[in-house]
């Protein structure tokens, strides 16, 4: 089967320059299949194979609707594990049972430019809450912290705490002790990229936009320390990702509608992002929250 | 007692990881659960939670983790049990299920090719989803009522400068592309384009049209504020612009409740320039002689006469007084002595508005509680005074109930107790059939009426009078619904005016 790449990543187009990367499908969902190629020299080529929509991993390839398809690819049987070649202009699975033709497919660059200046007023912040109020929450790092035992209770202490602790340390300048909050967010949570990798993209990616640029970004790289074994592939990518200002395109969107201050666009992004996978937009949304409060706290303490 | 398993190399989407946690901590016996990927925060997590870790020793973050704390035994093992079989069936679904995507992003993912939203959610969040689906590119057909007219305002502005159609708030009916939306009927496509400000007032002239043998190219519904001076008729305007650029469509018409007298005339212009053949009815307007290629018609069903005529070059032909007398003949109806008000229970506005200014001039004052120029407002909608018409699908009526063109309770019980009122003289009604109409209106009437004429006697009892709209296409079945009122006793004609026609017959007896 031949299917047309509609959009790539231009992280993913730059590493598949490098002609002849191998490795192996990673994992296979009903609409998105990731694989990994590290079997070869040059930088680990990670692709997230999407169902047409919204590039929601800066390692993103999404597909074009394929006529064969009733609902959704299906991923058209791709198996765990199966031989994987990329380079140039196509992606080769299992043998050449699968060929996904890159020629064609428009280059998205899912760097986001950093503005440098938070925006002075509490509107956006106010905004996101007002969309969240409206939904059923589902990210750990929104819900109340419940005690009483279990993993709920502990997983939305803990939550809480990372929050509080790296708003206060942000709030402080002190990026020592934001990147140790950081680090203890890791892999925390459910989900294939679980709730607290979520949360740091978002928090990484407000940072990025609005203080990165300076010391802080080169003490936030130095400080973070993300390794492959600490989370699980999608996540490990997405985060290394986001700490160099590569960011899944709906959040990307509601940084710009942050940084121009419109509470109408705002909740409008926030709403879209709100409703992306189980509760990943929901975290990132309390990362960015986190990070807008604590900007915020930091120009009052000034 | 706690545990934790492993599942090797296992993944699911977060979704369904969510799903498969919800449930398992919903099941019976079952106090906490998490599944989640095996991650060293996660098993850290599951640590200071009471669980033992060494029950996930060797675990990588590629391997699922199953942590279960359960009362007992039996509740540990009937949980296992559960996820496996979601984890098992989690990550596919059978060939023929029918996607149903949560949200309109997971929509827009599935059927990036989708280029029109249809959205009925209540109408505090109608305003909401409606812009994400305009911001995202798409039409949009807003079936929701109770939308602020700021949002309808805000909301049409952005489609228009986007170039998208915003129809509704409110907006019932729809026909694009053949394609029925909301209330519509099942209509072939045709020659005429049909802008409306009314729903059930689209339907019954695309009814007309249609069993006249005539079709429709396109029916593009605006909410009926659109022609408001606030919202400055934005959509119908696209609209009409829209058929005039149509090769589709050779005839226009535009049905409206009373315009904004600008927006009015700005219609009207436009109409005039798009130079074919237009057929207008704005609510109490009545006849007006023609004005170069517009023609203005004083019924709904005139409305489809006229542009039935220029489609096909037939000749104009409205009813007359022998329609009415061939429409009672034989049925024995006749006011009983002593009865003297027409009571009107419609469940389309615009028909009701039409029954109004059809029969003001015979009845003198009607009471109502549409807000129509030359009536008088009802002091309680509940409750008929004298001649009263009353638009059942007013909010007074429908909050915590459906419409009553889906829900008739309310409606056939307004029937009896206005049959009982001994001034009752004449009851009309409007039964309209179509795609998301009640299935079987007729029915439900004619067993009502037949129920109380039983109860209190054919002799004496008031006349009931249906205008039925609908097409012989429509799922109810138009003959079915007619002969089953009518073996009820009702009188049922084709349309609204002919309705009214023998009601004023009957009112002037």
């Amino acid at each position: 089967m031949i299917l047309q790449a509609h959009t790539i990543s231009s992280l993913v187009r730059d590493r598949l320059s490098i002609a002849g990367r191998t490795g192996s499908v990673h994992s296979v969902f009903g609409r998105a299949l990731n694989v990994l190629c590290d079997d070869s020299p040059g930088p680990a080529l990670y692709m997230s194979v999407h169902a047409p929509g919204a590039p929601m991993h800066p390692f993103a390839v999404l597909l074009r609707r394929h006529p064969g398809w009733a609902d959704g690819p299906g991923f058209i049987g791709a198996r765990v594990g199966e031989r994987a070649v990329g380079g140039g202009e196509k992606i080769v699975l299992g043998e050449g049972r699968v060929t996904i033709e890159l020629d064609r497919a428009q280059v998205w660059n899912p760097l986001l430019e950093p503005l440098g200046d938070v925006p002075r007023g509490a509107g956006p912040a106010a905004a996101i809450l007002e969309t969240l109020h409206e939904r059923e929450i589902n990210s750990p790092f929104l819900r109340p912290a419940r005690c009483g035992g279990g993993v709920e209770s502990a997983l939305t202490l803990r939550c809480g705490r990372i929050r509080r602790d790296l708003a206060a340390a942000w709030r402080l300048g002190d990026t020592g002790k934001a990147c140790r909050a950081m680090q203890s967010a890791v892999g925390l949570g459910s989900g294939l990229t679980p709730s607290g990798d979520d949360f740091l993209v978002g928090f990484l990616g407000a940072a990025h936009m609005f203080a990165f640029g300076g010391g802080t970004e080169l003490g936030v790289r130095r400080g973070l320390c993300i390794r492959r074994s600490m989370t699980t592939l999608p996540s490990y990518f997405m985060l290394r990702g986001a700490v160099s200002g590569f960011l899944p395109e709906p959040l990307s969107d509601l940084l710009r509608a942050v940084a121009v201050d419109d509470p109408r666009r705002v909740r409008n992004s926030a709403g879209r992002l709100a409703g992306l996978g189980a509760t990943s937009g929901q975290d990132m949304l309390a990362g960015v929250l986190c990070y807008l409060e604590a900007a915020r706290a930091a120009r009052e303490t000034e | 007692m706690k545990k934790i398993l492993i599942e090797k190399s296992a993944y699911l989407d977060s979704v369904s990881l969510m799903r498969v946690s919800k449930k398992a901590g919903e099941a019976a016996g079952i106090e906490s659960a998490m599944v989640a990927m095996a991650t060293d925060t996660n098993m850290l997590l599951l640590k200071e939670a009471g669980f033992d870790p060494a029950g996930a020793a060797g675990a990588t973050p590629n391997d699922l983790i199953i942590a279960l704390h359960a009362a007992d035994g039996a509740a540990m093992e009937g949980a296992l049990a559960l996820i496996r079989r979601e984890i098992q069936g989690g990550t596919s679904q059978p060939e023929d299920a029918e996607y149903a995507p949560g949200t309109l992003d997971a929509a827009f993912r599935a059927r990036p090719d989708v280029n029109m939203v249809f959205i009925s959610v209540p109408g505090r969040f109608a305003a909401a989803e409606a812009e994400r689906a305009l911001i995202a590119g798409r039409h949009v057909m807003i079936f929701s009522d109770n939308v602020p007219v700021e949002d309808e305002v805000r909301l049409k502005a952005l489609g228009r400068v986007n170039g998208l159609l915003v129809m509704g708030p409110d907006c019932g009916t729809a026909i694009v592309n053949g394609v029925g939306l909301g209330f519509a009927n099942a209509v072939p496509r045709g020659k005429v384009g049909i802008v409306s400000a009314s729903g059930t007032g689209a339907q019954e002239v695309s009814s007309v049209l249609a069993r006249m043998g005539v079709g429709v190219s396109q029916l593009i519904g605006t909410g009926g504020r659109d022609v408001s001076a606030a919202v400055g008729g934005v959509t119908t305007v696209m609209g009409l612009k829209a058929l005039a650029d149509d090769p589709g469509t050779e005839v226009i018409v535009v049905i409206s409740k009373i315009p904004d007298e600008a927006v009015g005339h700005d219609v009207l212009d436009l109409a005039r320039q798009s130079g074919k053949p237009c057929a207008i009815w704005f609510a109490g307007q009545g006849a007006m002689p023609g004005d170069e290629n517009l023609r203005f018609a004083g019924t709904l069903a005139d409305t489809a006469r006229l542009a039935a005529a220029a489609a096909t070059g037939s000749e104009f032909a409205p009813p007359s007084a022998e329609c009415v007398s061939a429409l009672l003949a034989g049925t024995g109806a006749a006011v009983p002595a002593g009865r003297k008000f027409v009571r009107g229970l419609f469940g389309g506005g615009t028909l009701g508005q039409e029954a109004v200014f059809l029969l003001r001039p015979c009845l003198g004052t009607i009471n109502t509680n549409m807000k129509l120029p030359g009536t008088s407002l009802l002091a309680d909608p509940a409750v008929s005074e004298g001649h009263t018409i009353v638009d059942l699908g007013d909010d007074a009526f429908t909050r915590g109930r459906a419409h009553p063109m889906i829900d008739q309770s309310y409606k056939l019980a307004r029937l009896a107790r206005e049959f009982e009122d001994p001034g009752t003289a004449v009851i009309l009604m409007d039964v309209v059939l179509g795609h998301g109409c009640n299935r079987d209106p007729g029915g439900e009437i004619a067993e009502t009426v037949r129920a109380l004429r039983q109860k209190h006697g054919a002799k004496g009892a008031p006349v009931v009078v249906v205008g039925l709209c609908g097409t012989y296409e429509d799922p109810q079945g138009y003959a079915r619904q007619m002969q089953e009122m009518e073996s009820a006793g009702a009188v049922v004609a084709e349309t609204n005016e002919l309705a009214c026609m023998v009601v004023a017959r009957l009112a002037g007896e």
